[in-house]
């Protein structure tokens, strides 16, 4: 299985004390994978059904963690399943 | 320099990692003084007197020089870049609506027992605010950002601060602003019984207690809500930092000595 691809960016490099800051991340997983199942019966007799197909998908969820080496607290805002945005003060 | 590290990790134990610095600018030279606040160098003022009743929706008072109180009795009312000076008795400026915003002013009560501004739903940003009893009479929402509170006046008995919430008051945000306080505090919340402050921040101030008896006043009696009071630079009044309960508020953190940068 692959490693999750994150691009997070910083709405800007330099804050004044106490301004917002604003985080933002895009996230995804390659590792989501569609696949199908397909199921004949045969009888003794060699009679066989049609084909019966399903499809599922094999899912790897992506999680993300924010961890700030000053300890500033960041705070999600929001999260569609691959952009998460994440506020903090400066 | 500080970095925020976000982490994609998967349910198989894959993870991605990347890592963003970043600057905060000292605070300690980004202080408002009279060289960041009030009216901007070169504003031409025009000069105009006596008490100002606003009662028109959106009005804007710009780059005046008036001498005399200002009653705002409408909403959405701006006043910028100007001066106000008045020995007003009770307040140099009072609204009674809601949203006004008071940006790039000079306020000054001329050595009166008064207060610089009255008493809620009221932004005030880049104020320089001086010669008052109390720079804010606070009664309801009211956010300060980088503003100068100073040479509070205590004269005639009074008990100067650079700002003062009332009973109740609630939703009240105070940051990055450069306050010395009165022979009070900086700041004083409600000490009293009673219905008690709620939802204040003040963070990212500089409170020096030089002059005063505390620096801060918390509130003394509770229960509390939502009040939180972090990474400020306290200058240690006469008796100490805190003249409350400081146990009570629901958070006080970050909070250090402005010369030693020592835990308060």
């Amino acid at each position: 299985m692959a490693a999750p691809t994150v691009a997070a960016s910083l709405d800007a490099s330099i804050y004044a004390p106490g301004a917002l800051m604003i985080l933002t991340v895009n996230y995804a997983d390659v590792d989501n994978q569609t696949f199908t199942v397909t199921v004949t019966v045969r009888d003794v007799a060699g009679n066989v059904s049609a084909p019966v197909s399903v499809q599922a998908v094999i899912m790897d969820p992506v999680s993300i963690a924010v961890a700030d080496s000053s300890g500033r607290m960041w705070t999600l805002v929001r999260d569609n399943g691959t952009v998460a945005v994440y506020t903090a003060n400066a | 320099m500080p970095n925020v590290a976000v982490t994609a990790y998967d349910l198989t134990g894959n993870l991605t990692k990347v890592v963003l610095p970043y600057t905060v600018t000292a605070p300690s030279r980004m202080w408002p003084d009279a060289t960041n606040t009030g009216v901007p160098a070169g504003t031409v003022l025009t000069n105009s007197s006596g008490l100002l009743n606003i009662t028109v929706a959106g009005t804007v008072i710009e780059a005046r020089n008036h001498s005399g109180g200002i009653v705002v009795n409408a909403p959405n009312v701006t006043i910028k870049r100007s001066r106000i000076r008045s020995t007003s008795p009770f307040v140099l400026i009072q609204n009674n609506s809601t949203e006004l915003l008071i940006i790039d002013c000079e306020i000054d009560g001329m050595n009166s027992n008064t207060n610089g501004i009255s008493p809620r739903n009221v932004l005030v940003r880049r104020c320089n605010i001086h010669h008052v009893e109390n720079g804010l009479n606070v009664g309801g929402p009211t956010i300060v950002e980088d503003s100068y509170i100073h040479d509070l006046f205590s004269g005639n008995g009074g008990h100067s601060d650079g700002a003062q919430f009332n009973q109740g008051a609630s939703d009240i945000t105070f940051r990055h602003n450069n306050i010395f306080g009165g022979n009070t505090a900086t700041i004083i919340m409600w000490d009293g019984s009673g219905s008690q402050n709620a939802n204040v921040l003040i963070e990212n101030n500089r409170l020096d207690g030089t002059a005063s008896s505390y620096t801060i006043y918390t509130p003394r009696t509770g229960p509390l809500t939502n009040v939180r009071i972090r990474n400020n630079r306290f200058v240690r009044a006469a008796f100490g930092y805190n003249g409350g309960n400081q146990s009570l508020v629901t958070e006080w953190s970050g909070n250090v000595n402005d010369v030693t940068g020592a835990p308060v």
